[in-house]
């Protein structure tokens, strides 16, 4: 293993991989720096372009996209008291305070250094844990691979926001949606209408464009971003930097926090916020001041920003040992993998090694980057912030077409990317979640792929899933997670219904 | 309840029997979708036929829960959310940009087909400005020339992507 690390970290040292982590960090920033623009946006819209380069080039350049946005929240949660993604709203409640009492400089540092403390935690645990998870689950054949397809699909509970009953059918809508074109394992043609467009089926990029950035941009259009206020920021003396001993006595406190985000990233579903939210809790818990919690804390900015960030690491586990992806985010980097040929899962540790470690490798160079970049630019991403509405969207419209058109060279594809804009924007607006359906075109191929080749080997026979202890393990575990999304809801919506009638 | 909250309920209703009905129809016919070329254990119909009708029986689930709410629910307890939701959502500005934002990607795709990448892009880019509040467009229309020259430049030199140069000039 240590072998591997060695080769990963070598074959990530080339300039083309470290100026495309880099482009990504500075892309993450910018898009996280603009309230309005999340990092999913980026990822989706800079996803054709690792279609032309390496694994090793492409996939890390939109880790640091991801990574980096994660940070980029929370410089208009600090500044604008506006969180530039849901984690940073923790990091607002402290971080905006500062700002107040002239310690903007501080907070933004502080952020930055919690953020790089999670990242790098939570970087260490997916290499310590990852690999030898994918021993363990080496011997997966396709009957344990279908009922671990099924065990992922049950993520879909979690992240459908209010309705689950609108997440399963926007999942289901994008597994029909996968089973047009021809059958990757019958070679039927399926749900074509004569059509010869529709016969290679539909491509995922105009999809995930379609439904995550159109959306976003038909709302900003329609709607007034409120003005912003011009900052004056101080990044020298006490009240503008955080000093090595300061962080030394909060060393602790990034470690809890740390550890919280890693442990909720590596459960499917559950997301980045949830991780803020408790690690703020803990911290005020635990704090020996924790009446300053809400007025301008310094340990109400680390603790969130470390928590939210460790998540980034500890969701590639699932994503990369079982091919499960835990959220909209993973789900659009498995497809990243997927159109280089990699399928995230069991096998992808043996199949490429070489990739995985050096992904893991670009992982830590992420973090580098993000600290050197981040740290002298925090003027730049201000400015950026500052960006009018109409150039910031008239340029990202035209990357998402030209992202789109640049897969395969088709106005088909462009055509497809309008029709899922104005499905996504009707689903935003009647609220059906757009992530389930993106798992759902993920995960349908390889759902029925090892389907199919499930009952070939058992003849059609049904009764393989009960032979097979794996697969046994797998269904039941299934089952127990649909039962507990089912009563958290459940609980959950009480609590709210009781809520309401105080 | 409101009456935004209770047309919002209505179109949800509608919604959901819209579903219901697409997805009945789908299982109904989609064996006639389905075009088989070898024999296989599983029909290649199998997969998205239990698919839709999973979907036909979770739609009218999502019909039952919608008249329920419509029906049982303490007026003002239903959905403080969505009432919130549907007032700042429902403004006139809302929706001449949505209908002109989207009129503004159609003509792009028919733009992009007919005069091609490079006259197309800077008129759009222009048309989202000013849908956004462009003042100084005449300057914006300049920079938008320079942005699209030097994206169809960096396209074709760098990724080897030949953009559309439109049918009218073949």
């Amino acid at each position: 293993m240590i072998g591997d690390i060695f080769t990963g970290l070598i074959s990530i040292l080339t300039p083309l991989s470290i100026g495309a982590i880099a482009l990504g960090v500075f892309t993450g920033l910018m898009f996280g720096a603009i309230p309005g623009i999340s990092g999913i946006m980026a990822i989706s819209i800079l996803l054709p372009l690792t279609f032309y380069v390496d694994p090793l080039v492409g996939i890390p350049m939109l880790l640091g996209i991801y990574k980096a946005s994660m940070f980029g929240g929370s410089i208009t949660a600090i500044l604008l008291n506006t969180p530039g993604a849901p984690p940073a709203v923790c990091t607002a409640m402290d971080g905006f305070p500062m700002n107040q009492q002239g310690k903007a400089g501080k907070a933004l540092n502080a952020a930055l250094t919690g953020s790089v403390f999670g990242d790098m935690f939570s970087n260490v645990l997916l290499v310590c844990v990852a690999a030898p998870l994918s021993y363990l689950t080496l011997k997966v054949g396709p009957v344990e691979q279908c009922c671990l397809i099924l065990l992922a699909l049950t993520v879909v509970g979690s992240i459908s926001g209010t309705s689950i009953i609108k997440g399963i059918i926007c999942s289901g809508v994008g597994i029909l949606l996968a089973c047009v074109g021809v059958s990757g394992t019958t070679g039927a043609m399926r749900m074509t209408f004569g059509s010869e467009q529709l016969i290679s089926g539909i491509a995922l990029i105009p999809m995930v464009i379609g439904l995550l950035c159109l959306p976003e941009i038909i709302h900003q259009a329609s709607s007034r971003i409120t003005q912003v206020i011009k900052q004056k920021l101080e990044l020298k003396g006490e009240n503008g930097t955080l000093s090595l001993r300061e962080v030394k006595g909060f060393l602790p406190l990034l470690v809890r926090s740390s550890i919280i985000g890693s442990i909720i990233g590596a459960m499917p579903g559950l997301g980045a916020s949830p991780a803020a939210f408790m690690a703020y809790s803990e911290a005020q818990r635990t704090s020996k001041h924790p009446e300053k919690f809400g007025k301008g804390a310094v340990e109400g900015v680390l603790a969130p920003e470390a928590a939210n960030n460790a998540v980034t690491g500890s969701a590639m586990i699932p994503l990369l040992t079982l091919g499960i992806p835990g959220d909209d985010v993973t789900a659009v980097l498995m497809g990243a993998f997927l159109i280089q040929g990699i399928t995230p899962g069991p096998n992808i540790f043996f199949e490429n090694t070489v990739t995985v470690y050096g992904i893991f490798a670009s992982l830590f160079l992420c973090d580098i980057l993000l600290y050197i970049i981040a740290k002298f630019g925090f003027r730049i991403w201000i400015r950026i912030g500052e960006l009018p509405k109409h150039l910031v969207f008239s340029v990202v419209t035209i990357f998402a077409f030209l992202g789109t058109y640049s897969i395969n060279q088709s106005l088909f594809d462009i055509l497809c990317l309008i029709l899922f804009g104005i499905l996504g924007y009707a689903m935003r607006r009647f609220r059906f979640p757009a992530g389930p359906m993106i798992i759902g075109f993920i995960l349908g191929p390889l759902l029925e792929a090892s389907f199919d080749q499930t009952m070939t080997l058992s003849d059609g026979s049904f009764m393989i899933f009960l032979q097979k202890p794996v697969a046994v393990v797998l269904l039941l575990l299934t089952v127990a997670a649909v039962a507990s999304i089912i009563r958290a809801r459940m609980r959950r919506s009480k609590i709210a219904e009781l809520a309401q009638e105080a | 309840m409101t009456r935004l909250s209770s047309r919002s309920l209505w179109l949800e209703l509608g919604i959901s029997l819209a579903l219901t009905g697409l997805f009945l129809y789908a299982y109904l016919n989609m064996e006639s979708w389905v075009i088989e070329t070898m024999p296989s254990t599983i029909s290649p119909a199998f997969f998205p036929t239990l698919t839709a009708q999973l979907l036909f029986w979770f739609s009218l689930i999502l019909v039952g829960v919608t008249l329920w709410v419509m029906f049982y629910k303490k007026p003002g307890t239903a959905d403080n959310k969505r009432k919130a939701s549907a007032q700042t959502t429902e403004s006139t500005g809302r929706v001449f940009a949505l209908i002109g934002y989207i009129a503004i990607m159609f003509l792009y795709l028919i733009g992009m087909h007919y005069v091609g990448f490079v006259i197309s892009t800077p008129l759009i880019m222009l048309a989202v400005a000013l849908l956004l509040g462009i003042r100084r467009w005449i300057i914006g229309f300049v920079c938008y020339v320079a942005f699209t020259l030097a994206l169809d430049y960096a396209a074709f030199h760098f990724m080897q992507i030949i953009l559309p140069s439109g049918v009218l000039f073949h």
